[in-house]
């Protein structure tokens, strides 16, 4: 996945009731645009940052990240091999569940298609 | 990963000896059309299930790996503990008891007694409703036994 739709995968994450238009409001960006990034329009990199620092206000995510890279260090030190892949299959299976929630692209054909 | 994830579970024991379309899919598995269908293009890749374009079912045949990867004892247990972490967290409709007890011998027996009953009404009870009750209609049940010492150990890592 790119940066872009990595960036705005996070962003619907954090604000997962907004609509396009909210979206649009938050970020200062025109809506029309919005609707174009969100459907896979190269971001301009003033866009991105404005994303970015949407994301980072909201979660202090920096903060919770290198606090989870704290705990695996110390992990490392005091857990098993087995215990390290239970944590590490742990979090795979979350993360793969959670990634079913991502917007498809497909095509699917309907009984009344 | 090996293994299933919870929610491809519940997608496979929906295609249990059935052939279903999308929709039916969706609807037994109270699981939302976009990710179901991305549940199903991974089993779909995973040769798990197979498709006609309209009609999806479980592959005749799996292999030995695909059968370990579905009845392999480590991951059913990951399964069981998402199910029962989801439950625990739910805010609303949520009836769990954990506790810690002290049972005389004769209480304890007559606790396994009471545990094989249940097991064996909940057994009769699925066997007599399956069949008119689908997936996402059904109850998630738990129960357990467990002695302090292991558990303990297990968690210290002694």
């Amino acid at each position: 996945m790119n940066l872009q739709n990595r960036t705005i995968n996070r962003y619907k994450n954090l604000f997962p009731n907004d609509t396009m238009r909210e979206t649009s409001h938050r970020t200062g960006i025109q809506l029309t645009r919005i609707f174009r990034l969100f459907n896979g329009k190269p971001m301009k990199v003033k866009e991105l940052e404005v994303f970015d620092e949407l994301i980072r206000s909201q979660m202090k995510d920096q903060a919770i990240l290198e606090n989870i890279y704290q705990l695996l260090q110390e992990a490392e030190d005091l857990f098993t091999r087995e215990e390290m892949n239970h944590l590490a299959h742990s979090l795979e299976r979350r993360i793969k569940a959670r990634s079913f929630k991502r917007k498809y692209f497909g095509y699917h054909t309907t009984q009344s298609a | 990963m090996k293994g299933l994830t919870s929610i491809e579970r519940i997608v496979m024991d929906v295609l249990d000896k059935k052939k279903l379309i999308f929709d039916q899919i969706s609807l037994e598995s109270g699981i939302k059309d976009n990710i179901v269908y991305n549940i199903l293009q991974s089993l779909v890749m995973r040769e798990f299930i197979r498709t006609d374009g309209f009609h999806y079912w479980v592959k005749e045949n799996l292999s030995q790996e695909q059968l370990q990867e579905l009845h392999q004892k480590e991951y059913r247990r990951f399964e069981a503990l998402e199910m029962i972490e989801a439950h625990i967290f739910q805010e609303k409709e949520r009836e769990f008891k954990f506790q810690r007890i002290a049972l005389s011998e004769r209480d304890e027996k007559i606790f396994k007694a009471m545990l094989y009953n249940l097991e064996s009404f909940l057994k009769d009870a699925h066997a007599s409703s399956k069949e008119i009750t689908p997936i996402s209609q059904r109850k998630i049940i738990f129960w357990g036994l467990g002695e302090h010492q292991p558990i303990l150990d297990n968690l210290i890592g002694a």
